[in-house]
């Protein structure tokens, strides 16, 4: 996607404008500072050419990945899936909780029935903040469900995202800060075509009124 | 029908409450009730937050209204939310709205999850126990070790880990065709400073003396307790005879070698025997042998330090 | 005239806000920035009435940005328009004395409120 393009510039001010909102419930719900941004966005076609999902995940991933998955079906057809690093979800998931966090505490690496309830909440405000304002803005209206979390490896990862269906995809980097631990992610939206187009309309609709 | 959804709702094991969009109770069910120990009947018919006031949150009022202007379903993690339900169990929370064709109601789920909660508490005070007593047993295994390697009174190497030292200090020099010095010292009159002053004193010394060796060394040398008033300095590195004899006079021209007593002042002094590789000997024991008859001789001829 | 000067890394948002501003207020002279650095240049350059800035922008922060032109001037009037606008970034703002702390997305309402106020404080 051309960077400089007044699309690019549009979209990501949209979903930055979301993420603040979810920052700010995050925020109220932990007591914590957050800071949540997006600080870049992409649109692929996996029909124009193979694309290595892989090379848009989290630059310092090397492990196991968190995923909670939301799909939508109204109005605009996909899946949305939100990545994070797992080893570094522990440490987060602990100041959510505002626990004391200590080293003997992340001595193996798996996740408690309540780690997952925690990351199904954070997964499920930020990714129905984004989805939620982002389609306030550009006027869709959207329909979902919980997200599943679940824990992969790049292996599985790349198997499980795979939509034949939706075969175009939007990635957002996005960069989440709790207190002062930072964590890098990326939010997957796997879109059927009829979908992008939609939303890309609606965007050149925004583009029209606001660049008379 | 609306009977049997009732009992349906009445036989299910979550707390279940249907609220209409003004928020007055419109539902309450019997798992609701023993979560509570509000009855439907007292419920119903009022505002949720006048009948759950631990729900009245800001982010709780405003999910609640993202969730009916938008459609949102909405999550609270027991973890997460302890404040949220004023009960000794922990709840999960799943709100959600519900649409027909003329009403709005939204739905909120109580899902106890106390049981899990509990279990993974326990279990991580058992890793927290499992990894405190392996950090104990890790300390022991190193006090094992000192014990084995290191003299208990002075803190320094000790005959066993000498013979280790040296030898690997020894292939060293070999293999890199370099010299290694061997210096032999033992503390001048250490017996009768022992008989006449006892034994809590001779201590004292032996660990002044140590501490005199480590100090006029060098940083690479290595300073032993080869045995009672015996002591070895392994030194690695040494350019000729003239690396030793510096270190030796730094040993005995130190104006603190001094032990103060209550009312007396021992001085200290050191006789010390030098040997070196390969001129000396090509083996520890060799080396050990002419650095030891070299001290002899220092004593004999009330020298400070004798070399070959 | 007034001289109004608008620090924001969206263009999108840039022009969002202008078009807003023109449509309640004539006689105001806008200026923009594409973050805090180039925000701090243009008001030295241009020293404005008023400043609206976004918090979250590349090289310099709003909240830099805005310290940085109160040393220079105390009483300087800003408004800040952010994404976010939870209580511990707002309590933090708020201290530098900004005349206004906004929440995007900006709309009439918030835009008539901006103009409001700059009307209000105009010739101090």
């Amino acid at each position: 996607m051309n960077k400089s393009s007044i699309r690019y510039d549009i979209l990501k001010e949209v979903f930055n404008i979301s993420a603040g909102k979810a920052a700010n419930l995050l925020s109220e719900i932990t007591g914590k500072k957050i800071i949540l941004k997006i600080p870049d966005v992409t649109i692929l076609d996996r029909t124009k050419s193979n694309i290595e999902l892989t090379d848009y995940l989290p630059i310092k991933f090397s492990g196991a990945l968190m995923v909670s998955t939301i799909s939508f079906k109204e109005n605009l057809a996909g899946k949305a899936n939100l990545i994070f690093p797992a080893e570094k979800m522990k440490t987060f998931i602990q100041l959510c909780l505002n626990e004391e966090v200590y080293d003997e505490d992340n001595l193996s690496l798996d996740f408690t029935d309540i780690d997952f309830d925690v990351i199904r909440e954070i997964g499920n405000i930020i990714l129905n903040c984004i989805l939620g304002e982002t389609s306030n803005l550009l006027d869709i209206k959207l329909q979902y469900s919980l997200p599943e979390v679940k824990v992969y490896n790049q292996i599985t990862f790349t198997k499980a995202i795979y939509e034949k269906e939706y075969q175009h995809i939007l990635v957002l980097f996005i960069t989440f800060i709790i207190d002062n631990t930072e964590i890098e992610g990326t939010i997957i939206v796997d879109l059927a075509l009829q979908s992008l187009n939609e939303l890309l309309r609606k965007i050149d609709l925004i583009e029209a009124d606001t660049y008379v | 029908m609306y009977n049997c959804c009732c009992e349906v709702l009445n036989s299910v094991n979550e707390g279940i409450i249907i609220v209409k969009e003004n928020l007055e109770v419109y539902s309450w069910n019997s798992y609701m009730e023993y979560i509570t120990n509000i009855k439907g009947s007292s419920a119903i018919g009022n505002n949720l937050y006048t009948v759950l006031p631990s729900l009245n949150k800001n982010y709780f009022k405003k999910t609640v209204h993202n969730i009916l202007n938008d459609g949102y379903t909405m999550f609270f993690s027991a973890a997460m939310h302890r404040d949220l339900m004023d009960t000794e169990e922990n709840y999960n929370i799943k709100i959600s709205k519900i649409q027909d064709k003329n009403n709005t109601f939204m739905l909120l789920e109580f899902h106890n999850v106390t049981g899990q909660m509990a279990q993974i508490k326990q279990l991580k005070k058992y890793i927290k126990e499992l990894y405190n007593v392996n950090k104990e047993l890790k300390k022991k295994e190193k006090v094992i070790e000192n014990l084995a390697y290191y003299d208990q009174l002075t803190g320094i190497a000790n005959r066993t880990l000498f013979y280790i030292l040296a030898e690997k200090y020894l292939q060293n020099a070999k293999r890199n065709g370099s010299l290694l010095g061997i210096m032999f010292i033992d503390i001048d009159k250490f017996k009768s400073i022992n008989d006449t002053y006892g034994h809590q004193i001779g201590d004292k010394i032996i660990i002044k003396a140590a501490n005199i060796l480590k100090e006029a060394t060098r940083e690479s040398d290595i300073v032993v307790r080869y045995g009672g008033d015996e002591f070895i300095v392994i030194l690695p590195n040494i350019k000729d005879i003239s690396d030793c004899k510096i270190v030796a006079s730094k040993i005995n021209n130190r104006t603190g070698n001094i032990v103060y007593m209550k009312d007396k002042e021992i001085k200290l002094s050191f006789s010390m025997g030098i040997s070196i590789y390969p001129n000396d000997g090509d083996n520890i024991d060799k080396l050990i042998g002419k650095a030891d008859k070299a001290m002899y001789i220092a004593k004999r001829n009330d020298e400070d330090v004798h070399y070959y | 005239m007034v001289k109004v000067l608008i620090v924001d890394d969206s263009i999108f948002s840039q022009k969002v806000s202008a078009n807003l501003i023109r449509k309640y207020m004539n006689n105001v002279e806008l200026t923009f920035a594409n973050n805090g650095e180039e925000g701090i240049e243009r008001y030295e350059e241009i020293k404005p009435d008023f400043i609206i800035t976004d918090l979250l922008m590349p090289k310099l922060s709003g909240q830099e940005l805005i310290r940085s032109i109160k040393a220079q001037d105390k009483s300087a009037k800003i408004i800040v328009v952010s994404a976010d606008i939870q209580k511990n970034i707002r309590e933090e703002v708020e201290a530098y004395n900004v005349l206004a702390f906004l929440n995007k997305p900006l709309q009439d309402e918030k835009a008539q409120i901006i103009c409001n106020l700059i009307r209000e404080n105009m010739n101090e």
